[in-house]
């Protein structure tokens, strides 16, 4: 077996010693980090089906995500700087008013194993909070979770809101969650609508234009 | 057919019989609702709504809220921080789940120190102040009583350890995270063991395993791994369990009964059951109880769309008993008191087996 499918098959399979020794060996070997990349991503995507089709289930989903984020570090410092394998930064929250976050949790780590930089702020969060936070941080990405119907409101002001900030176009806006359907998403605006976390980092991906 | 008391007819329910209308159920109030409604005393709450199950006294929180007739329902002041036999406001709580301003953020069971820490004692007087329940029970037999709490063996794992670490020790550990359920689970079989002693007809186990669209682990892990854990419950309560969970559950309910429960709770609509569904593949075997939506239908002053959910509800479920008209969580803050009031007035009203 080539080092490029022991690492599909490690992330795969959520073994972080084998994503890690994978990497090391295709490296060795003069593999292009860009390709690496693009397996870990292939695995990632695979495990985003297979968790769709109810497949796999969030233990198996979240150790792939780890083994990925731990094969990342090793790529890190190649990475850091170079415009073409930077993915950027997801700044993601919770709402105002829903305090709930394990959705949230679970999105932000598809996005961390797959190699962008996220930005939870956390939960309860105002749209001035998003705003700042979008300020300070500059993210390609905005993606904002809604377990609670009673906080709809609120996440279509907030979209509203964020849409007509000076910022606008500099970035996308993602959301989901219990209480979001994509019929809702669209109604109030937003770039994006993911109905689990598998999916929320292909939508994301798909926003960016990335592969 | 004659009128039963809501004992009866619950009890009726929970035995598989017809009883002369559909029951009322909810798994918990909100203390503004509460106070709102009933002027902050639970029974009157209760009796307004006219529901036929009441909670007997218990602690019983859920993020940060004190439940049902808990015992207290006032909020502790930002400052404090728990520890105490009150779970959930600041700090870490007596399982170890760690919570900032009652919103749970964690949890700090890592080794197998901590699992001997973070199992508290009993103390089960102290959380079910017995003597207000035995008068509570004794002065209302026409009502049915549960025992309703939030921290049934699998949910108090996860969010003991924190619910991203969890799932790294589930797939790294397996014995470690067995070993913790199964102190969750004695210490929740004592639990109810004494809700059974004070007088609860049933319990109503609140116990989360699943979220919209998925169930958390397998349901082949699941029955492996909890079934053992609910059915040592079912044994040790001698009185019938009910299981409360959000979320899409319906791939566990034949775990629900291989386990020996009574029933279960929420089935939650927007997660994706199908009360239809659920009834002609289980409605033989397992009490069903919820599914009228308390995220659109109860928050709005709308209650025409109440009654057409009341309705929906009373169609796919109600046929041969084993039903109890319930919300799908439970009655939150943002619930429209009017709005709930009108859910279970239109329950008794089109609920009745004679019609």
């Amino acid at each position: 077996m080539n080092s490029s499918q022991e690492l599909f098959d490690a992330v795969l399979t959520g073994n972080s010693q084998k994503a890690r020794i994978a990497v090391e060996h295709a490296l060795s070997n003069g593999t292009d980090v860009r390709e690496l990349i693009g397996t870990m991503n292939s695995a990632m995507e695979e495990v985003g089906r297979k968790f769709s089709r109810s497949e796999i289930f969030l233990p198996e989903m979240m150790v792939a995500a780890r083994a990925m984020k731990s094969a990342m570090e090793i790529l890190e410092p190649l990475i850091v700087g170079n415009p073409i394998l930077a993915r950027g930064k997801i700044v993601i929250g919770t709402i105002k008013g829903d305090l709930h976050d394990i959705g949230k949790n679970l999105v932000a780590m598809m996005f961390k194993g797959a190699g962008f930089e996220v930005v939870d702020i956390g939960v309860d969060v105002s749209r001035e909070a998003f705003l700042e936070s979008i300020r300070q941080e500059s993210p390609r990405i905005v993606a904002i979770c809604a377990l609670l119907t009673t906080v709809l409101t609120e996440l279509a002001d907030a979209v509203a809101f964020l849409r007509d900030s000076a910022a606008r176009n500099d970035f996308k806006i993602m959301v989901g969650g219990a209480a979001v359907d994509s019929e809702f998403a669209e109604r109030i605006g937003a770039d994006g609508y993911a109905d689990d976390a598998g999916e929320a980092l292909q939508v994301a991906k798909q926003l960016l234009g990335i592969a | 057919m004659v009128e039963m008391t809501s004992r009866e007819r619950v009890l009726c329910t929970l035995r598989g019989d017809l009883p002369d209308r559909v029951p009322t159920l909810t798994f918990g109030i909100d203390p503004k609702i509460m106070t709102a409604v009933g002027e902050g005393s639970i029974t009157r709450t209760y009796d307004v709504f006219g529901l036929d199950v009441h909670p007997i006294f218990c602690q019983n929180w859920c993020q940060g809220i004190p439940l049902n007739a808990a015992l207290s329902l006032d909020v502790p002041p930002d400052q404090q921080t728990a520890g105490g036999t009150y779970a959930g406001w600041n700090g870490v709580d007596e399982f170890g789940r760690l919570w900032k301003r009652g919103s749970y953020v964690g949890g700090v069971v890592k080794s197998e120190e901590d699992i001997e820490r973070y199992v508290p004692q009993l103390v089960l007087d102290e959380r079910m102040d017995p003597e207000k329940t035995r008068v509570l029970v004794k002065n209302r037999p026409d009502k049915a009583f549960c025992l309703a709490t939030h921290t049934g063996p699998f949910g108090l794992t996860l969010e003991s350890i924190g619910f991203e670490e969890f799932f790294y020790v589930y797939m790294d550990d397996r014995p470690f995270i067995e070993r913790l359920l199964w102190e969750r689970t004695r210490w929740f079989a004592e639990i109810a063991a004494r809700g059974a002693e004070l007088g609860a007809d049933f319990v109503l186990m609140g116990d989360d395993a699943a979220f919209k669209g998925r169930t958390y682990i397998s349901p082949a892990d699941f029955e492996e791994l909890v079934v053992p854990c609910y059915a040592a419950i079912v044994r040790r309560a001698g009185i019938p369990v009910m299981w409360h969970s959000d979320g899409y559950i319906k791939p566990l309910l034949n775990a629900a009964v291989m386990a020996g429960l009574v029933g279960v709770h929420s089935l939650e609509p927007k997660a994706g059951v199908d009360l239809g569904e659920v009834k002609k593949a289980f409605g033989d075997k397992l009490v069903l109880a919820g599914n009228v939506d308390c995220g659109e239908a109860l928050i709005g002053s709308d209650l025409e769309l109440v009654r057409r959910e009341v309705r929906r509800c009373m169609t796919q479920a109600k046929e041969g008993g084993r039903y109890m008209l319930s919300d799908s969580n439970s009655i939150h803050a943002g619930c429209n008191p009017e709005a709930v009031k009108e859910m279970y007035r239109y329950a008794r009203e089109i609920g009745r087996y004679d019609i």
